[in-house]
């Protein structure tokens, strides 16, 4: 084996290479070519053109016995052959076991779509059971949900007629043109005063240029603090 | 100048067809050709030539004869055609004084008997203990024999056949390696 590899080393130097370094070729990778013989598309080689091989020269006695024993042995393997081919036949997919097994099969199938259906039919009727008193409960809740509809709808036009009404009722109050001039004359002639002050304890003086000698403390108003109960 | 012969040797003796025939007179009909292969058999085998017809001239040289044909002593029903053949150079030509002994070499009978094959026989004990092993998982009858049967290939001179269906077969079968045809190559075996 060794051999063997230093000659491919050789062959690589040829080609400028160095086996162990360059290519790094563990020798136990290698596959040996232990028979190296000529391409088969070589001609003949040149010293060999002329050789006729010499014929084996078989003794009679051998030759017949060896002839008995391949016969013999061709003969019982044909029929070991035969033996597993029929066998083979016999198991594969055309075979009459394997027809039946399919039939036996396609009918355990039929069997289960029919108990399938049956279990079908079955449930089908309890579903529509349930659907019916689905659909009796949805058909009540909406009932219910229209009517209070109607009636919220009925509150919301009764609040809106109110005020309108109300506002029908203000309406005999409001400034218009044609009233504009009383309306502005009336203003003029009462005028108002928002303005006050208050003391330390909270006494309020009403008008603009009010002193607070001017109002009667009997008349005094306290001023209101929201949250706060006196 | 002595023939030297060169390349390889052959089993062949004797002449082509068309090389003993087209020097005869009327391409020898009647005459009595040999195929030297054959005359390793005892019996006389042998070609009656009824008629011939020549052919052209290629290589190999053919020729189309029809003929008498015994072979091993034993006459074919029918006039056999011999064309494909015609080239071997291994015909022999029986000198017309020596055709009657030559034909009458009788054979010695022991062809008239047909060797009539086992139709079945044991299986190989590997595979015969696969196949009981089998049939046990199978759940089967166990105790019967498994059989293998046998398949022949048809002899072209009906020598030997397979037996019918019931049959004693006068060839029978012996395990192991048979009976040697050559013992004495057996001689110095020692049998554990």
């Amino acid at each position: 084996m060794l051999r063997s590899i230093n000659a491919i080393g050789c062959n690589f130097k040829y080609l400028g290479l160095q086996v162990a370094s360059d290519l790094k070729i563990n020798p136990i990778c290698v596959h040996c070519v232990r028979w190296k013989r000529k391409p088969r598309w070589l001609p003949v080689a040149k010293s060999k053109i002329y050789r006729i091989p010499e014929r084996p020269k078989i003794p009679e006695n051998e030759r017949i016995e060896l002839k008995r024993l391949h016969d013999r042995y061709n003969t019982h393997m044909r029929a070991v052959r035969k033996y597993f081919a029929q066998e083979f036949r016999d198991s594969s997919a055309t075979s009459l076991a394997a027809l039946q097994e399919t039939k036996d099969e396609e009918e355990k199938h039929l069997l289960c779509m029919k108990e399938n259906e049956e279990w079908n039919k079955q449930v089908a009727l309890l579903r529509e059971q349930r659907l019916i008193k689905l659909k009796e409960a949805r058909h009540e809740s909406i009932l219910a949900k229209k009517v209070a509809f109607e009636e919220r709808q009925k509150e919301r036009l009764e609040k809106a007629e109110q005020l309108v009404r109300e506002e029908k009722e203000r309406a005999k109050f409001y400034i218009t043109a044609d009233n504009i001039d009383r309306a502005i004359e009336e203003a003029m002639a009462s005028p108002v005063d928002h303005n006050y002050a208050i003391d330390l304890e909270g006494h309020m003086y009403r008008g603009r240029k009010t002193k607070p000698s001017d109002v009667p403390p009997d008349e005094l108003e306290k001023i209101k603090v929201q949250g706060q109960v006196s | 100048m002595p023939i030297k012969y060169v390349g390889r040797t052959t089993d062949f003796k004797g002449k082509t067809l068309w090389e003993i025939v087209g020097n005869l007179k009327n391409f020898g009909v009647g005459r009595i050709v040999v195929r030297s292969t054959f005359e390793r058999y005892p019996e006389p085998s042998y070609l009656k030539i009824c008629k011939v017809e020549a052919l052209a001239n290629e290589d190999p040289r053919k020729v189309r004869v029809w003929a008498e044909k015994v072979f091993r002593g034993r006459k074919y029903p029918k006039i056999v055609e011999v064309c494909s053949a015609s080239y071997k150079p291994d015909y022999r030509l029986i000198p017309k004084d020596e055709e009657e002994a030559y034909c009458k070499r009788e054979s010695l009978g022991a062809l008239e008997k047909i060797n009539i094959l086992p139709q079945t026989i044991p299986f190989p004990p590997l595979l015969r203990e696969f196949i009981l092993a089998d049939r046990h998982a199978k759940g089967e009858d166990v105790t019967k024999e498994p059989e293998m049967e046998m398949v022949y290939n048809d002899s072209r001179d009906g020598l030997s056949r397979k037996a019918r269906e019931g049959e004693e077969p006068n060839v029978k079968f012996e395990p192991g390696i048979g009976t040697p045809k050559s013992p004495e190559l057996y001689a110095n075996v020692q049998r554990g």
